[in-house]
């Protein structure tokens, strides 16, 4: 008992949550209009959550002993799924090197970055918390739930998500490292040459294993985390999330990954998929993008707001994503800018940011729509979400209410800095809208 | 001229600081290695009181306590005058008594920095802290003085520095003051700058891959040795060789951890490949509460403290801020009042971990050992008791060391480290008079702090003082001058580096002899504030400074002259 009272109070006067205690929430949400993605739409339904999953969507459910979200009026759907971000991690980009699969954010994932709890008032339940572009082959990222409020950042994992890894194409590893390192690549042939050499070398690397596992090799080989990494894009237990904007690089890859037999990849940005939406379409590569930003550098010239479209028309599974922790928090305005340009039903409009970014990342099983036996990462708006004037009021995660726009106080941080000098609430949020994906580099950008 | 003027005066306030504040019984050769202290409080675990007795010392171990012990005639007599005989402190990790590298060193060259050297990377697990160890080192004196005979210590560096020690604050050579080397491996999540693996995840990773790279390396070089005729030689690693140790279970990773989520980092790294590790130098140490509680293997806390908030208690006795304080709106305090809950947690951790019934050392590796008392008795207020406290820098620090066989209590047969203190060593007007390690005698002089008026005590400070700080390694001098204006104190300071720029102190209080002041400079256009707690003496000062991120300094100086009237 005395045990309970001490663990009870560190509990409150820490604010932290120890081990996944209360990770797994039930809720009856009434009387909303469901919107399902892959079932239709469904007035006046209900919807019950049992131990953090779907266990009914139907009308006029009755659960006692159980919290009820009236939902009047309101829209449920499946919480928002971001396919590139780079919130909640303490490190974004190893740049030192073309090639470091080795990496991985999920090794630096931050629980107490305020951007979740500001995703989760737009409505984002699951984000991909991505490696930067610097590197050709750069680490491997992390699926997390936005679990805001739990202390052990192995809480914020995605159990059971799918590996994946980021690489990147054109203007950023040639200026990381070409022109700043001078080594390869310095053009975006080399870029090219070292993913071969990677992929190459990885092959090398695992028959030396094999050779000492036959009893072939007495030494027991050396052991490279680095090719370890490619081996396994090269047996498709990774998937590859690859920075890129121009056609021509990204038919380039294609033909790399052809050679080497891999066939998981989402292009990420991919601003002129537009012009090879067919062979990505032939490829199965999926398709991630902004909805209407671009010029922020020399080959993100040529890009258009229908891209989204197009790749969708085309058959391309595709995705709307942020790359920003301001845009997260208004992905659904992203996703209803292809209703603008391109003219995408309501359902379509709304994959770009559910169903098609969990089918990226490996996730579609579990969440991305909303059916009996999904996890229960609901969102829930005041008015249908693809209008402007539309505001999350509820987001639940494994049923757990994470964000509740009527109990919203004006500081939800979780660390607090014990000498801040004055109170610096304002201080954490920031305004610039630079290329997030080199964040970290300017140590080996703009040294001497 | 007036800068030679002043480089004079600066020598002479180094020259003097020298000769003061302690006698060294070393100087001279020991005629006799037996020693008895009479009249003593003993507390020979640290907490418990054995009463008022005597303590027999013989070739540096405790030979005898006792009621009533006759002095030998070979021994020499310490009067122990009813002070209070403690056994002396353990450090439980830190880089003391390695020298701090220059602030400004270049960058090494490397031809390619995704593979630059091992030492550029800082992957040194090869290296001993004993041999950069320098047994005159400034902070051995300081630890001494404040009670400390045992510092574990480790190389400096990044990701992997090397292997600690264990040494004794004694004797006049490295040799002499090695107690247990090749005692831990130490292990930072710190990248290198601009080369690999210049962040955490590359370190973490580095750090996986080195691992099980050791772990072959043994198993190859076993197998080689075993028969070597037509193997192939498996390749000489000396950092690897110095990583098997760590992975067979007979070295201990001290994994340093300040922050919550370093120590989750930590934690995860030890679980998912099964080292012997113990956290150390945690300022957040309630995440490992449960593993702590699994495996009973103690952590090591830091001994820094987040600095209080000064201004809240000033503004009680001044009437403006109060108003002040009245205008700031609902948010601005709720925000004030989540920062003071926040330092509170951070003050309170101790106790926490000893309501677990988790064992503590600390360590010193960030926070000055002149700190040790007040920092403890800020934690004493938040719920950690006396007995825990002096617990944890005695016999918990040695039996997590592995060192509680020799030391970490005053008992017959163990090593004679232990101090005498004028009062219980907790209460805030002591000070430590004697100082034994190993049965090596350091006297020290009682400071009298002077007690007058306010009015009259701002008086005798008025004047120039000069100043001596060594900082990362660079010795800064200077001057600064306080004078009175309205009857408040005016202060401002002169860098011996750029006497056209005056700085101007803020946040002055001088109270029962101690003179704290705050200031900001402007190094290489980043402003660094800068904080200084100085215990006041009629012509000099010792005290501390606490520089930026960079940690608190020892600083001291004296008054060169008193403004005309």
């Amino acid at each position: 008992m005395m045990k309970t009272k001490i663990k009870v109070a560190i509990f409150l006067l820490l604010g932290y949550v120890f081990e996944a205690q209360a990770q797994h929430g039930n809720v009856l949400i009434k009387n909303a209009t469901v919107i399902t993605i892959t079932d239709g739409i469904k007035q006046n339904t209900d919807i019950l959550i049992k131990g953090g999953k779907i266990e009914k969507i139907a009308k006029n459910i009755k659960a006692k002993g159980i919290d009820v979200i009236e939902a009047d009026g309101m829209f449920a759907m499946p919480g928002i799924i971001d396919a590139h971000s780079h919130i909640a991690i303490d490190a974004v980009n190893e740049g030192t090197n073309p090639v470091t699969a080795e990496v991985f954010v999920g090794d630096a994932l931050d629980p107490y970055d305020i951007n979740i709890y500001r995703a989760l008032a737009g409505g984002v339940t699951i984000s991909h918390a991505m490696h930067g572009s610097a590197n050709a082959i750069g680490g491997q990222c992390e699926t997390i739930k936005h679990r805001w409020g739990v202390s052990n950042p192995e809480e914020l994992r995605m159990q059971g998500a799918l590996r994946t890894i980021k690489f990147a194409l054109g203007e950023n590893p040639i200026r990381s490292h070409g022109e700043r390192g001078g080594i390869m690549p310095s053009t975006r042939m080399g870029v090219e040459q070292v993913f071969r050499d990677a992929f190459s070398q990885a092959k090398a690397y695992v028959k030396r294993w094999d050779d000492y596992k036959s009893g072939k090799d007495k030494l027991i080989p050396e052991y490279n985390l680095r090719m370890e990494t490619i081996a396994d894009i090269l047996s498709g237990e990774i998937m590859i999330h690859c920075h890129s904007y121009r056609a021509d690089e990204i038919l380039m890859l294609m033909n790399v990954l052809k050679d080497f037999g891999i066939n998981k990849i989402c292009f990420q940005h991919v601003n002129e998929g537009f012009k090879v939406a067919p062979e990505l379409a032939e490829f199965g590569a999926y398709a991630s993008v902004f909805s209407d930003w671009w010029a922020y550098k020399f080959e993100v010239y040529y890009s258009t707001a229908y891209n989204a479209a197009i790749l969708t028309k085309n058959g391309v599974i595709t995705s709307i994503n942020s790359d920003s922790r301001e845009l997260i928090r208004h992905l659904y305005h992203e996703a209803a800018k292809t209703q603008k340009y391109g003219g995408l039903t309501d359902n379509e409009a709304l994959r770009l940011i559910t169903l098609n970014p969990a089918i990226q990342l490996g996730i579609d099983k579990r969440v991305g729509s909303l059916e009996k036996g999904k996890d229960a990462d609901i969102v829930i708006f005041d008015k249908h979400p693809l209008s402007i004037y539309s505001i999350p009021q509820y987001t639940i995660v494994d049923g757990v209410t994470r964000f509740d726009i009527s109990k919203d106080p004006a500081d939800m941080r979780i660390e607090i800095d014990p000498n801040e000098k004055f109170p610096a609430f304002y201080e954490a949020v920031d305004h610039e809208h630079d290329d997030s994906c080199l964040q970290g580099l300017n140590e080996l950008l703009f040294e001497k | 001229m007036y800068r030679l003027f002043l480089m004079l005066l600066v020598q002479l306030a180094l020259t003097v600081s020298y000769l003061t504040a302690q006698t060294d019984y070393n100087k001279v050769p020991d005629v006799t290695n037996i020693i008895l202290i009479n009249d003593v409080y003993i507390y020979p675990n640290a907490v418990d009181s054995f009463g008022l007795g005597d303590i027999l010392i013989e070739g540096g171990l405790i030979k005898q306590i006792a009621k009533q012990i006759d002095l030998p005639y070979n021994a020499k007599l310490i009067k122990g005058d009813s002070t209070y005989a403690y056994p002396a402190f353990i450090d439980g990790l830190s880089h003391n008594a390695i020298p701090t590298p220059k602030r400004r060193q270049e960058r090494p060259k490397v031809d390619f920095r995704g593979f630059p050297p091992n030492d550029v990377a800082g992957i040194q697990a090869e290296r001993e802290a004993i041999d950069f160890v320098k047994v005159d080192e400034k902070s051995i004196e300081n630890l001494r003085k404040n009670g400390f005979a045992i510092v574990h210590v480790v190389p400096r560096g990044r990701m992997l520095p090397g292997q600690g020690c264990i040494i004794s604050l004694k004797g006049d050579n490295v040799e002499e003051m090695l107690l247990r080397n090749n005692n831990s491996l130490f292990f930072q999540l710190s990248g290198a700058p601009g080369v690999y693996p210049s962040t955490i995840i590359a370190v973490m990773a580095k750090w996986r891959e080195l691992y099980k790279n050791a772990e072959s390396y043994q198993k190859n070089q076993f197998n080689y040795n075993l028969s070597p005729v037509g193997q192939a030689r498996p390749k000489n690693d000396v950092c690897l060789q110095a990583i098997v140790p760590a992975t067979n279970g007979k070295m201990t990773v001290y994994a340093k951890a300040n922050s919550a989520k370093d120590v989750y980092r930590m934690m995860a790294l030890q679980k998912e490949l099964g080292y012997k590790m113990i956290l150390a130098d945690v300022k957040q140490a309630d995440p490992a509460i449960p593993m702590l509680k699994e495996n009973k293997i103690g952590i090591i806390l830091s001994m820094e403290l987040p600095k209080e908030d000064k201004k809240k208690e000033d503004k009680k006795k001044n009437d403006e801020d109060a108003k002040e304080e009245k205008v700031q709106d609902e948010q601005t305090k709720a925000l004030i009042e989540r920062r003071d809950k926040s330092l509170k947690e951070y003050v309170s951790q101790a106790s926490r971990l000893e309501k677990e019934g988790i064992p503590f050392a600390f360590s010193l590796l960030s926070g000055d050992a002149s700190d040790v008392k007040s920092n403890l008795n800020r934690m004493i207020e938040e719920g950690l008791s006396k007995e825990e406290a002096m617990r944890s820098l005695t016999i918990n620090a040695a039996k997590i060391l592995g060192i509680d066989n020799i030391t970490g209590s005053i008992e017959e047969g163990k090593l004679a480290n232990l101090f005498l203190s004028t009062k219980p060593y907790l209460d805030k007007e002591s000070s430590i008079k004697f100082m034994v390690v190993e049965g090596e005698l350091k006297e020290y002089e009682i400071k009298k702090k002077k007690k007058s008026k306010s009015g009259e005590t701002n008086k005798l400070l008025l004047g120039d003082w000069t100043y001596s700080v060594v900082v990362m390694g660079e010795e800064n001098t200077g001057v600064f001058k306080v004078r009175e204006s309205e009857g408040s104190l005016d202060i401002e300071l002169i860098d011996d580096s750029d006497m056209n720029r005056t700085q101007k102190c803020e946040e002055i209080s001088f109270e029962d002899g101690v003179l704290s002041m705050a200031l900001t400079i402007n190094a290489d256009s980043n402003l660094i504030p800068i904080s200084l707690v100085l215990d006041m003496e009629e012509d000099n000062y010792s005290g501390t400074a606490v520089v930026g991120d960079f940690g608190s300094f020892p600083i001291e100086g004296k008054k060169i002259s008193t403004p005309e009237k």
